[in-house]
């Protein structure tokens, strides 16, 4: 009896298998080993590194330096957030942030052309030739980019070279002149800090922008100009409210990117502060941590404002 | 009277494909036209061409006499009921239906208000503030309906409109669109590979092979006067009778067609055919028979009697129904 169940069990199940085999069956019949088994080590990881250092820094934003000693004052204080309001340092803040809500407009306004061809008109070799060259870019280091913009933006670079053999130095000279946003070259000036801001972030507004085109139906274009509305209508109407999302992915990247950065400012531009470089000095060679949280703390808020306004005016009712 | 739209030689290529191959056609104002054909025989592209989303390769299109083809779609009085609709998700449905009156910048109480009375008109009244997404295939589809007829174009044109719609569903759609056109007098332009659809709602249809018009007319002519196999073939799976055959059966030359219910059993005196197979139909019996060596599909009333697989019976028909195809 015994052996000819077994034997009628073989006929049904597949035999012979290992111990790879019994740890998937063991996976099928409770599926949440399968899961807590996944899900640990990224949430070891986020949750605790990450999320825990986040909030050992806004810890650290509540307390104040002993201005005197140096010695950070353990006691819970708001001082420290009063201070990012002194004139100097609000100078920062708002300069980072114009900065970086310029460099995200200018990024969505130079990614969609190209994300909309990607997505609408590219098709095989074109495609590929797309993702390479906005991926490309991203392969080479951070810090050789930088440099070479410096190159082509110094008094001595290529743009100024060009400009001489055109006969428009003038022009450029009018554009430096302008208080603000000239400078002495457009390496030291706030264009040049925006220019390579705007070349170096660029990738990461024009793939989710591209992603989300892609996914607007063609014939939606089709059903707004049957209805009567001109290009411009259905791109107000239809393809902008639909591509918001990815519009707004782009844009958490370019704006918080811009936000922390310490290193573009620093190697081009004019001498004045962002934020990033304000947690640079504070936190190293002034010793002031509590002063460099406070700061970091500022680009936080403003990305959750940003989130929750996004939200607010429906960017992501199309999801 | 003016042809609502009239085509003239035209043509659409895409690189060898020849989509749409000189076609000439006029459509009357205020008619229900379909435009039948198998998939890839053009008929949609020919729609595209009228609303404006394919431009023609040569030739010349007119709507009420005046040229268009040098005309965006958004200028022309002309609306599409897409196939998948192609409501816009982010707007709820009353936005949808009003979107045309936005674009003409109508004020948003009065276009609102219009759009309700277009739901109204397809049986959606008080829907308006849902959301695409939360209704059902028939809805959407009476939506796409109010939305293109909102603008009161000239000509409303329809591609493959009841395709994603079950059977009953479809034939009321098909009742509520013939008792609309009827009702609204615009002219409709209706693309469908559903014979049967286009038999019962046209005025006039046009049959599509390869890129080419194989006959217009109506769906009597159509159906009982086919000018080549292709259409006997196509609409209502025709018998063609090969030409030896005809020649046999009636001392005339040429291929015919023999519409299935035409064909009779008979007790004596008929044609002898050999039954290959039979299916029960419920209201009818369709018969599989050979007849001197050609294939012939027989739709008989239940009441002649059983018959076996295999063995002989009597068929007849009358003369009239064999219809001598044309140019063969």
């Amino acid at each position: 009896m015994n052996n000819s169940a077994n034997d009628r069990r073989g006929a049904v199940t597949s035999a012979g298998y290992g111990l790879a085999g019994q740890i998937s069956d063991l996976f099928w019949r409770k599926p949440f080993i399968l899961l807590l088994l996944m899900l640990t080590p990224p949430l070891l990881w986020l949750g605790v590194v990450y999320i825990g250092s986040l909030l050992a820094l806004l810890a650290q934003s509540f307390f104040s330096i002993d201005e005197f000693s140096g010695l950070i004052n353990y006691q819970l204080t708001l001082k420290t957030y009063a201070e990012l309001l002194i004139p100097a340092n609000l100078d920062i803040i708002l300069r980072t942030v114009s900065m970086a809500a310029i460099v995200t407009l200018a990024s969505v306004i130079v990614a969609f052309p190209v994300a909309f061809y990607a997505a609408r008109y590219a098709r095989g070799r074109w495609k590929a030739l797309f993702y390479l060259g906005v991926m490309l870019p991203l392969w080479s280091s951070y810090l050789v980019k930088i440099y070479a913009w410096k190159l082509i933006l110094a008094k001595e670079g290529i743009l100024n070279w060009f400009f001489e053999l055109t006969h428009l130095k003038w022009l450029l000279d009018a554009y430096l002149a302008i208080p603000l946003i000239g400078g002495n070259s457009l390496s030291v000036s706030y264009t040049g800090t925006f220019l390579v801001f705007l070349y170096v972030w660029l990738p990461f507004m024009v793939l989710p922008m591209q992603a989300a085109l892609e996914r607007v139906p063609a014939n939606f274009l089709e059903a707004s100009s049957d209805l009567g509305a001109t290009p411009w209508q259905t791109f107000r109407n239809v393809l902008l409210p639909l591509a918001l999302p990815g519009v707004i992915a782009g844009s958490i990247f370019t704006f918080s990117l811009t936000l922390g950065d310490y290193i573009i400012p620093q190697i081009i531009g004019s001498s004045r502060l962002f934020i990033g470089q304000a947690v640079y000095s504070h936190q190293g060679t002034a010793g002031n941590i509590p002063l460099a949280a406070a700061f970091t703390v500022v680009p936080v808020v403003i990305m959750g404002f940003y989130l929750w306004m996004a939200k607010r005016k429906g960017a992501f009712d199309a999801l | 009277m003016k042809p609502a739209i009239s085509f003239i030689n035209v043509s659409r290529y895409f690189g060898s494909v020849k989509a749409v191959n000189q076609v000439d056609l006029a459509i009357e104002e205020g008619e229900f036209f379909a435009m039948l054909g198998p998939s890839g025989s053009g008929k949609t592209t020919c729609l595209r061409l009228i609303a404006g989303f394919e431009r023609p390769t040569g030739g010349e299109i007119k709507i009420l006499d005046e040229p268009i083809q040098d005309i965006p779609p958004y200028r022309r009085n002309v609306n599409t009921v897409f196939q998948d609709y192609a409501l816009f998700p982010h707007l709820s449905v009353a936005e949808n239906v009003a979107y045309a009156l936005m674009i003409r910048k109508m004020d948003k109480k009065q276009r609102l208000q219009q759009a309700e009375e277009a739901l109204e008109m397809v049986r959606l009244g008080g829907y308006g503030d849902r959301r695409p997404s939360q209704l059902s295939g028939g809805q959407r589809q009476r939506v796409a309906l109010a939305r293109a007829l909102i603008g009161k174009p000239a000509v409303l044109l329809l591609d493959e409109p009841l395709g994603a719609l079950d059977l009953k569903l479809r034939e009321e759609m098909q009742e509520e669109l013939k008792q609309l056109q009827r009702a609204l007098g615009i002219t409709f332009v209706f693309v469908t590979h559903d014979q049967s659809e286009a038999l019962s709602m046209a005025d006039r249809i046009a049959v599509f092979n390869e890129g080419e018009i194989a006959q217009i007319g109506t769906p009597q002519d159509i159906y009982h006067r086919p000018e080549t196999e292709f259409v006997a073939n196509f609409v209502g799976s025709s018998n063609v009778l090969p030409a030896a055959l005809v020649r046999q059966m009636s001392g005339r030359t040429g291929i015919a067609s023999l519409r299935p219910e035409s064909i009779r059993v008979v007790a004596e005196g008929g044609h002898t055919a050999i039954v290959t197979a039979k299916s029960f139909l419920g209201s009818a019996t369709r018969l599989s028979l050979d007849l001197y060596g050609a294939g012939l599909n027989a739709l008989v009333d239940n009441s002649f009697g059983s018959v076996e697989i295999g063995a002989p019976i009597q068929i007849d028909w009358d003369d009239a129904d064999m219809h001598l195809i044309e140019g063969a």
